[in-house]
């Protein structure tokens, strides 16, 4: 989980998956994706309780922003 | 499994990392929780076995990253109001660390792992400051419903 200053540059990185150009997104995308409760509410002090409902807030927006694909989510059997 | 001391370690852990840059050994945990330096050490690596994003470093009961910082350094350099004190955990994760700062100007300051060029992200809650370079990208290199089945996840 890395930041490249351009796209070109991950497959410049001697250590990427050459398949894993479905795992590249813009910044805005992942600034969005870590902006839910899951990240805000970290301090709270029933955070693991709730981490699951959290996380259903987390998906919407992932898939809101296109990131359903095979790097973001479990593929379905 | 103490849920509630799991829960009370999982943020002190946190809490202090936000406070001073690095994680508590489970001995001052201890302490500061009221519990026996055993049961600590137990709650510390139960919180770090749940999957989100923390984990012990490797062979150690010491804390090596708690999502979104890591206490040993990385190339993710943290300032917060001009103070440079933190770490980032990966190149996501230091998107989230701004949550952990209101109202304050959170700067990610890194390189590209492939030309080393500076990257710079700057930060204020909601607002986004500043990307340098405007190309920035954010690259997963294993599948993120993986990731809680990678020991020490690093890319």
């Amino acid at each position: 989980m890395n930041l490249f200053a351009c796209e070109d540059n991950v497959f410049e990185w001697s250590q990427t998956d050459p398949a894993s150009g479905g795992g590249i997104r813009p910044l805005a995308d992942w600034a969005a994706m870590f902006s839910t409760d899951l990240f805000k509410r970290r301090l709270d002090s029933d955070y693991l309780s709730k981490m699951a409902e959290y996380a259903k807030q987390n998906r919407a927006v992932m898939v809101e922003r296109g990131m359903t694909g095979p790097w973001f989510m479990r593929p379905k059997t | 499994m103490d849920n509630g001391l799991v829960q009370k370690t999982y943020t002190n852990i946190l809490q202090h990392m936000v406070d001073h840059g690095w994680a508590p050994h489970y001995t001052q945990l201890a302490s500061e929780l009221g519990v026996s330096t055993e049961e600590a050490r137990v709650a510390v690596n139960e919180a770090a076995n749940i999957g989100i994003g923390c984990w012990t470093s490797p062979g150690t009961d010491q804390v090596g990253s708690w999502a979104p910082f890591n206490s040993t350094p990385t190339h993710y350099l943290v300032s917060v109001d001009g103070e440079r004190k933190w770490f980032g955990q990966c190149g996501l994760e230091v998107n989230a660390i701004r949550w952990l700062f209101p109202g304050q100007e959170v700067k990610v300051e890194t390189r590209d792992l492939a030309t080393a060029e500076i990257i710079t992200i700057r930060y204020r809650d909601d607002e986004i400051l500043e990307v340098t370079p405007d190309t920035t990208v954010g690259h997963v290199n294993n599948p993120m419903w993986k990731w809680s089945e990678i020991p020490s996840p690093d890319n």
